[in-house]
């Protein structure tokens, strides 16, 4: 009797116990060279037609691959289709490689291609880069290996679009095979890249395991490492020192917020590049007087977001321009953008004349606005410098911070007040443009209707202009034209740029050939990683 | 039984549905989608039927064991928790483990050597632990051990070795409150009559303490510990972040973040499964410990 207890108790605890090791360990041969890449969170689903964020992307991107891609010049170049060509920038014409081998050796066929690129117009698919092919009529297949793209309307920068995670391949068969399953941990995918994943390899919430495709049809670009590990680390401090401590070899998002200590530290090299984004504050032109020019203006006049730049933000990112973009995203006549950068408006730091505009817009006797952000430390940090600023010239800031994806439903008007109107003030937001064209930012941001115009803007000489430019097939008229959009965007300014955000990558000296560019959430592979000598 | 989870149920259901949020802006991330995609998506999710309509569906479903489909994986919801209880569970398991080791032999020595010089020190240690959090703890843990002794892996999941900081992190808050009830209950029991006999029949000291007190002293501290056990499975959640373990509180947050319905609701659920299982196993080591219980129940 009086050993019951305790065996009562063993017992109980050992059964749990017991299920803790249910979970087996990939076992840690020391002939498998391994690489292991820190991310920030969980990936959202194996299937390129949901890798639209900074985790899912980088995973996705070393198992399936696209007809074009951006070479680490950024320049848009032929991947699994050969060439391309469109002579209207309505009727897109690839010829599709024809030695491409799925990572179960099958050929990669022309129904694959064409079933791939027609799952983003699937109802039932949902993809989340549909938006993608809003203007895409018809995606066929005519010649052997020839496939053409049909728009309803012009697109100067369509061909960007298969240049990521919209324009990558999966195997047909084994895609209809998996059903509803196809893109879960059970389920998986197959796709034509250097690495492969098998089921079961990805442990939600922790990691995600993929290995060299033995049968990759692109011998030149094989992997060095047999294993490609990604470790979901969400706690900032825990993926710095993970990477310290040697857990892990690379970080693909570095926290902002412990930058200076990584670039400090001589066992890490510091990757960065400037990114096609920026860090903004939007009017909400449905709400007076956020719809005022003359307010925009003031507030800009308000707010040293040089000093921000340089005392704040620092590494993170580079002081604004009045431009809603940097000239990273210039495709085309960069020498001609920065002159008209150079000629472009000012709104330097500048209370008085804050002020002045202020009364000049009604507001003598001050205003009080509030400026809602999310959890972000460095955005909050920012919020509370310009809280200080706009208080010297009358403006009382009240700071709203919401939570991450409450603050994306506001950005992307899902939350919205009982008249059907945004319900913020100045919201405090980031945008990423998907491919290096100024398109890829005034399109969301600045065109009347779309979700991502968090200003809730619409001005309809923009809106023609930002039309025509899609329409121009001559690189240098279309730059003619999107010169007179951002001449309204500057005459106007619907949003204030904080700061252009800098990418980083955090690598071990352990290992090396990891290459960064603007475009890197399409197109870092990790093919090229090597031990370091 | 069958009644208390049939309320927490509905309670579960129709609250997470206070949210303003949109599921269909759940699922599709906040993507603009077409009124195509969108229909397919509220039809595939019932979003169609009306809320009562749904809860029966749910409960259908659960009763087939079948919890619905999660919105932000887009796969089923009991595949998730499948991949992720095992970290939890063994997590709890070893915490307490750890947690009674300790707690025990302190309570006893505290409450055998009462006022003594050890018995303070052993106060003050538990008070420290009992007021420092568990997630200041597990930094320190990680820390010390991980980063500067390289003696555990500082991140993930898969191997005991990995259980072993986190789980002693959790374990020394639960340490301190369940010494210092272990004391308080054996001090009680040294004073009873019981141990003035076994004194007098001439028992050894450490026979006496450790079998005829204890036993009866461990009641009230086995109750203290089976709440303990439950909380730590949703207090789990911090030193699952810190040491990036991704277990079942790590994903009720980022559910409870991104309004994933069928994963809270099923998570909640399991949670009061397991609150109500560790309740019965009380009751049944209770009877185990005190033969007054078993006869009268």
């Amino acid at each position: 009797m009086k050993k019951r207890l305790p065996r009562a108790l063993a017992a109980i605890l050992a059964l749990m116990l017991a299920s803790c090791t249910a979970t087996s360990a990939p076992t840690q041969d020391s002939d498998i060279k391994t690489l292991r890449i820190g991310i920030d969170s969980d990936i959202l689903k194996l299937d390129p037609a949901y890798a639209y964020d900074f985790t899912t992307n980088p995973v996705i991107n070393q198992i399936t691959q696209g007809l074009l891609f951006f070479d680490p010049n950024n320049q848009l170049s032929p991947h699994l289709a050969s060439s391309w060509s469109t002579q209207d920038n309505i009727e897109f014409i690839f010829q599709i490689r024809d030695d491409v081998v799925f990572s179960d050796g099958a050929p990669m066929q022309m129904e694959d291609v064409a079933y791939s690129l027609n799952r983003h117009l699937d109802p039932n698919v949902a993809s989340l880069l549909a938006g993608n092919f809003a203007r895409v009529e018809s995606i066929e297949q005519t010649g052997e290996w020839e496939l053409t793209i049909r728009l309803s309307d012009a697109d100067a920068t369509f061909a960007n679009v298969l240049g990521g995670t919209t324009g990558h391949i999966v195997q047909k068969a084994f895609c209809e095979e998996a059903g509803s399953n196809f893109g879960s941990s059970a389920g998986g995918l197959i796709g034509t890249g250097p690495y492969k994943y098998s089921s079961g390899g990805w442990l939600t919430g922790t990691s995600v395991v993929l290995e060299r495709n033995e049968n990759y049809w692109n011998e030149a670009d094989a992997g060095y490492y047999d294993v490609l590990e990604f470790l979901v680390i969400k706690e900032e401090a825990t993926r710095v020192n993970a990477l310290a401590n040697g857990d892990v070899d690379v970080l693909t998002m570095p926290p902002a917020s412990l930058l200076e200590g990584m670039y400090a530290d001589s066992s890490i090299t510091m990757l960065e590049s400037p990114s096609y984004g920026l860090v903004f504050m939007a009017f909400n032109h449905a709400k007076e007087p956020f719809d005022n020019p003359l307010v925009h203006k003031a507030i800009a006049h308000g707010i040293d977001f040089a000093t921000i730049a340089s005392t704040l933000v620092k590494r993170a990112g580079s002081a604004p321009t009045s431009l809603p973009f940097s000239l990273d995203m210039a495709a085309s006549e960069p020498a001609r953008w920065a002159e008209y950068l150079a000629n472009a408006p000012v709104y330097s730091y500048n209370p008085e004349k804050a002020k002045e505009l202020l009364s000049e817009a009604g507001y003598e006797s001050g205003l009080e606005i509030s400026l809602m952000t999310n959890e972000d430390g460095l955005r909050n940090s920012i919020c509370l410098a310009i809280q200080e600023q706009l208080d010297a010239i009358g403006v009382k800031v009240n700071i709203n911070r919401v939570s991450g994806d409450e603050h994306t439903s506001y950005q992307f008007g899902e939350i919205l007040d009982s008249d059907g109107l945004r319900a913020y003030d100045i919201l405090m937001a980031g945008w990423s443009g998907d491919y290096p064209d100024i398109s890829s930012t005034l399109q969301p941001l600045y065109l009347g209707g779309q979700t991502a115009n968090a200003a809730a803007y619409s001005n309809a000489a923009l809106n023609e202009l930002i039309e025509e430019q899609l329409r121009a097939v001559d690189p240098s008229q279309r730059n003619t034209v999107l010169m007179q959009a951002i001449d309204i965007i500057t005459e106007e300014m619907p949003y204030l740029v904080v700061f252009y955000p800098t990418r980083s990558y955090a690598v071990s000296n352990k290992v090396t050939g990891i290459g960064t560019t603007a475009n890197w959430f399409a197109n870092v592979h990790f093919q090229d990683a090597r031990p370091a000598k | 039984m069958i009644a208390t989870i049939a309320a927490i149920a509905v309670l579960v259901f129709f609250t997470v549905r206070l949210s303003p949020s949109d599921p269909i802006a759940s699922i599709t991330k906040g993507k603009t989608v077409s009124a195509d995609t969108r229909q397919a998506l509220i039809e595939q999710f019932h979003l169609d039927k009306s809320l009562s309509e749904q809860f029966i569906i749910w409960l259908n479903g659960m009763f087939h064991g079948d919890l619905g489909e999660s919105y932000q994986y887009r796969q089923s919801v009991s595949f998730l928790i499948k991949q992720r209880v095992s970290t939890t569970l063994g997590l709890a398991a070893l915490a307490t483990s750890i947690a009674f080791a300790l707690s025990i032999p302190i309570g006893i020595i505290s409450a055998v050597m009462q006022d003594s010089f050890i018995d303070k020190a052993l106060s003050v240690f538990a008070l420290v632990f009992v007021a420092s959090p568990t997630y200041l703890i597990a930094i320190a843990f990680m820390y010390i051990f991980a980063l500067k002794l390289k003696m555990f892996p500082s991140i993930g999941t898969g191997t005991f070795r990995h259980l072993v900081l986190p789980a002693s992190a959790m374990a020394l808050n639960m340490v301190a409150l369940s010494a210092r009830i272990t004391r308080q209950s054996m001090i009680d029991e040294l004073q009873s009559a019981y141990m003035l006999t076994a004194n007098a029949k001439g028992l050894s000291k450490a026979r006496a303490v450790l079998v005829h007190a204890l036993r009866n002293a461990l009641i009230p501290v086995i109750t203290i510990a089976s709440l303990q056990m439950g909380g730590m499975l949703i207090g789990a959640v911090l030193v699952e972040t810190v040491f990036a373990m991704g277990g079942l509180g790590d994903l009720l947050i980022s559910s409870i973040r991104s309004s994933d319905y069928p994963v809270v609701q099923a998570i909640t659920m399991l949670m009061v499964a397991i609150f109500m299982l560790l309740s019965l196993l009380v009751d049944i080591l209770y009877a185990v410990i005190d033969p007054r219980v078993r006869n009268t129940a």
